[in-house]
């Protein structure tokens, strides 16, 4: 892989030594918000799950691939016989060190990404999607750290299936040979073909359990729910599929006493651990997230691998048809899907409104809010749109703004 | 189950495929009783003009035996070259060549059509996709294909379309080579040009190879029949490279295909789609054997019964979005996608 | 019955005392860090005015953003439902677009016939387009509120302010004032800078026939002169207009 910039990486590796030196300092654990949540939890099986974003549980026995974005295929990281690590990242501590790296008016993701990346897990092979601008350029900047353990998979940005379907195969295979040169693995079809069934399994749980949330109101609480969503960035598919399973049998036998006043979608931007700022004022203001789209939960788990020809060239391609085709993300061009998604679930569940959770400087988000505003309009569906980042210092304002909106609905 | 739909094709394929070709061999009185008779009269060549049972053994046209266990014509490929005669008369293509030929009473025909265009009605192109012998052979095909890891070629809409064109040329010449040899000045051309397409037709090679009978595959006796018999040898070969390499790439060529496709649109069974849940993965048009795009590309509820959709539900199989692609029959919901 | 109201907004906390309808009682007073005595303050004084005792009130609804700080309320509602609930019976009970110009935020509102609310916009997180900008630039100007008003009104000339932010827009200012631009010229292109800014949360909504004027900003006439210019549409200035959302408070059902 060639290195993209190396001028750069000398200003890059200065900062880098004087930030290694204050993050000593920092605590990256987040114990007070990890009790508070706990605290909000009545389910007994959460435990392990809140220990698991606490503790960052990974599995080290193999060479660890990261990755950000829900368009790379974690499949075929499994079956080369590497881990599969999400590193999409909303740390507030992490994004002030991003911020002496890349300083500016740039999405917080992408600087608490590279602030991040600064941690001592070790990562044998860093995988960037072309999605967003931001992410695209990770590419360059990130290259002092990484050099050559830097893969840069360019996906088109048309999610029509028609149009780009080849594109999306050829790239997911170059990846994939690539993938086979670097781990020295030579997958068979029926490993590849199991690896899916994994995550497949993994796929029936979340919709088991993504069903039950839109069915009966306040059966989980919203930060259970996204501390279920995270954790399987950490977790392998199977990890997580046995502890779904669990948690689903214990969400089957609750009685459930809270009284919500509304249920509400939530959509928009990702919501990862720590950053439950708007999680916080939804709880707060006694509304139920009974159903979400975000790519952090819904996009990353609730599309299965569906096979048509079992053929190595096949398994490709309906990969591409799981990460790339349904992507939600508005990246991609297709706000049809968006609003399919909206549509359906507000249908299916009876639900009051949407939110939609605006990153502050996630730009391609934020385009897409006039054209939603104007449909959802026609179709009588209220929307509210909370614009906000990282910091805690405009709840107030948020919190005013969601209980006019609830008080809107009544 | 995961492949529910799927694996109840192959089996109704299976079982139609032993009927069909070795129907024959099966039934061994003839199941046409004279009620059936009445109902269904039988058709004959008139004084003077051919007819299959006229052709002796080697020739291209050489049918193995005379009287099919019924004497009707359904929608499938049901051919007049499977052995002992076969389980039904002929197919449809046949059939109206065949008459054309004749030049038969409309009153004699009526009820053999009568009898197509209600099971064309009942299940539209679904015989293609479930009963059709050689498309369920052309499937097997398929599926070897798949054991040796080659992918499957893809071909374009203009193509696809152009095959369908080609079709009706071929729907068109025929019919019309089959009135042209009616004509008493004419009637010379008879012994060579009757049933022109089924002289080129894979099937007339296909139902008695799996029949075990040998069939009319080095008829080099004239000059016309040589071609035949070369052009026959031909579309064999473009039959099995079409089913290995794109599946049921061929069905567009197929001009009894062509024929039950004008009955898809408003025929009993419904393909429909629910908008609203569809999420864009472009998987049904991905799995659909026979490549076809509307389901994907339109966003509006209704129903999809393209022309060229052999109703095999591979789609509705494979969508992953409960309750999206669903088939009913006569408005009743027979079955929906769901995952798993 | 008798009901009251309270509006307890970053600038001014205001009460309202209403018997079946018709405003008895109102005070206003500065919120002060204390946001408890000014309640009481505000309170005793409405009673006063009134004329009846505080046990005879028998709902105590309290809005504005230290609507949560109000021990005595027994309920709780946002400021833009009660800005809708007042200006509707205020504007008539016809539907309606509701601007109020507050001391922190700015709204507009959306309310069908019925009174209730169709939609709403509120500012960002900054000053832009508040009272308390109109407030900071009037300093700068060395002029009360209702001086730099009657500036503004006065020019002839307004000159383009880019900037709505208040930390650049005054530096922006004393840059124009040391150019010895005329103190009416920048007035009047610093309202006219905040109505751009209102006016482009105005054009979001599609029913905007009848647009209503209220909170603290209502009072100020070049704010009223100049959103109308932008607008392009006649405003109407509620009776009243600080107290538009205290009323609308205790008239909630």
């Amino acid at each position: 892989m060639k290195r993209y910039n190396t001028f750069i990486g000398q200003q890059y590796l200065k900062i880098l030594k004087y930030l290694t030196d204050k993050r000593k300092n920092i605590s990256f654990d987040y114990k007070n918000e990890i009790e508070k949540y706990r605290k909000a939890s009545d389910l007994k099986t959460m435990n392990y799950l809140y220990e698991v974003i606490s503790k960052k549980k990974i599995n080290i026995d193999k060479p660890i691939v990261g990755y950000f974005c829900k368009t790379i295929p974690e499949e075929i990281i499994i079956a080369v016989g590497a881990t599969p690590l999400r590193l999409c990242n909303q740390d507030i501590y992490c994004a002030e060190i991003g911020e002496e790296i890349i300083p500016g008016d740039i999405c917080p993701v992408i600087k608490a990404i590279c602030g991040y990346l600064q941690n001592d897990i070790k990562i044998d092979l860093l995988v960037i999607p072309a999605t967003c601008d931001g992410k695209t350029k990770l590419a360059e900047i990130l290259t002092p750290i990484f050099n050559d353990r830097i893969y840069f998979i360019d996906i088109p940005r048309n999610s029509d299936y028609i149009e780009n379907i080849d594109l999306w195969e050829s790239a997911y295979l170059k990846f994939y040979d690539y993938l086979k040169n670097r781990f020295k693995a030579k997958p068979s079809r029926k490993e590849l073909l199991s690896v899916c069934k994994m995550t497949n399994k993994r796929t029936e749980i979340f919709r088991k359990i993504y069903q039950l949330r839109g069915e009966k109101t306040g059966i989980i609480n919203s930060f259970d729910y996204f501390i279920l969503t995270s954790a399987s960035f950490y977790l392998s598919p199977s990890d997580w599929s046995e502890h779904a399973e669990i948690l689903y049998k214990e969400l089957l036998g609750k009685v459930v006493k809270q009284n919500y006043r509304k249920r509400i979608l939530l959509a928009g931007s990702p919501i990862i651990f720590p950053n439950f700022k708007i999680l916080e004022i939804i709880e707060d203001s006694n509304c139920y997230i009974a159903s979400d789209i975000l790519c952090s939960g819904y996009g990353h788990l609730f599309d299965p691998v569906k096979i048509d020809e079992e053929t190595e060239l096949g398994i490709i391609r309906a990969l591409t048809l799981k990460y790339i085709a349904p992507n939600l993300c508005p990246c991609f061009l297709g706000i049809d899907k968006l609003l399919n998604a909206i549509l359906e679930n507000m249908d299916k569940y009876t639900l009051d409104g949407v939110v939609y959770y605006n990153l502050r400087l996630c730009n391609v988000f934020e385009i897409e809010i006039p054209i939603l505003k104007d449909i959802l309009k026609n179709k009588g569906i209220p929307l509210l749109v909370l614009k906000t980042d990282f910091s805690r210092e405009d709840i107030g304002q948020l919190k005013t703004r969601l209980e006019a909106f609830i008080e809107m609905l009544k | 189950m995961k492949n529910k739909i799927s694996f109840i094709r192959r089996i109704v394929q299976i079982v139609s495929f032993v009927l069909l070709i070795y129907g024959g061999y099966i039934f061994k009185t003839r199941l046409y009783t004279e009620t059936g008779e009445k109902l269904f009269p039988k058709l004959k060549a008139p004084e003077g003009y051919i007819s299959t049972t006229k052709f002796k053994e080697g020739s291209i046209l050489w049918p193995s035996g005379t009287n099919p266990v019924l004497e009707n014509y359904p929608p499938s490929l049901v051919c007049r070259f499977a052995p002992k005669g076969g389980l039904f008369k002929a197919c449809i293509f046949h059939f109206i060549s065949e008459n054309l030929t004749w030049q038969t009473h409309i009153k004699y025909l009526l009820p053999h059509f009568t009898l197509f265009i209600l099971l064309c009605f009942l299940f539209g192109r679904m015989w293609c996709g479930w009963v059709c012998p050689i498309g369920s052979l052309g499937d097997f095909i398929t599926s070897i294909r798949k054991k040796m890891n080659i992918p499957v070629k893809r071909f374009p809409d203009s193509f696809k379309s152009s095959l369908r064109f080609f079709s009706y040329g071929i729907m068109v010449i025929s019919f019309f080579i089959s009135i042209l040899i009616g004509i008493p000045n004419f009637k010379r051309f008879q012994c060579y040009w009757f049933l022109p397409y089924c002289q080129i037709c894979p099937a007339r090679l296909i139902c008695p190879i799996f029949g075990l009978i040998k069939p009319g595959w080095k008829d080099f006796e004239t000059v016309i029949t040589s071609m035949f018999t070369i052009l026959g040898w031909l579309v064999m070969g473009i039959f099995l490279a079409a089913f290995y390499f794109g599946r049921r790439i061929w069905c567009h060529l197929c001009p009894v295909g062509l024929i039950n496709s004008f009955f898809n649109k408003g025929s009993g069974i419904e393909l429909k789609k629910r908008a609203i849940s569809c999420n864009k993965c472009g998987l049904c048009t991905d799995a659909c054997p026979m490549g076809l795009k509307d389901m994907y590309e339109k966003d509006t509820n209704g129903i999809y019964n393209q022309n060229g959709c052999i109703m095999c539900l591979r789609c509705v199989e494979i969508c992953p979005k409960e309750g999206c692609l669903s088939v009913s029959f006569f408005g009743k919901k027979i079955t929906e996608s769901k995952f798993r | 019955m008798i009901k009251a109201g309270i509006d307890i907004g970053s600038v001014t906390t205001k009460c309202v005392i209403v018997k079946d309808g018709v405003i008895f009682g109102k005070a206003i007073t500065k919120t002060p860090l204390n946001i408890e005595k000014a309640i009481d303050n505000v309170l005793q004084k409405a009673i006063e005015e009134a004329g009846i005792k505080e046990e005879e009130i028998k709902e105590f609804v309290s809005t504005g953003y230290g609507r949560k700080q109000c021990k005595k309320a027994n309920r709780f509602i946002t400021e833009i439902s009660a800005v809708a609930k007042g200006g509707h019976i205020f504007g008539g009970k016809k539907s309606c677009l509701i601007i109020d110009v507050g001391g922190q935020d700015t709204k507009v509102v959306e309310v069908n016939d019925r009174g209730l609310v169709t939609g709403f916009l509120m500012n960002d997180k900054c000053a832009a387009g508040t009272g308390r900008f109109i407030e900071i630039m009037s300093n700068i100007l060395e002029t009360d509120i209702n001086g730099f008003s009657s500036l503004a009104m006065s020019s002839k000339n307004p000159i383009k302010i880019n900037s709505t932010c208040s930390v650049f827009a005054e530096s922006e200012v004393i840059s124009l004032i040391t150019s010895l631009t005329p103190r009416e010229d920048i007035a009047a292109g610093l309202f006219n800078s905040i109505a751009l800014r209102i006016t482009t949360m105005v054009r979001q909504f599609k029913n905007i026939d009848r647009i209503l004027f209220c909170g603290g900003g209502a009072k100020i006439p070049a704010l009223k002169y100049y959103l109308e210019k932008n607008i392009e549409k006649e405003l109407f200035v509620l009776h009243e207009p600080q107290f538009v959302s205290a009323y609308g408070a205790a008239m909630i059902e």
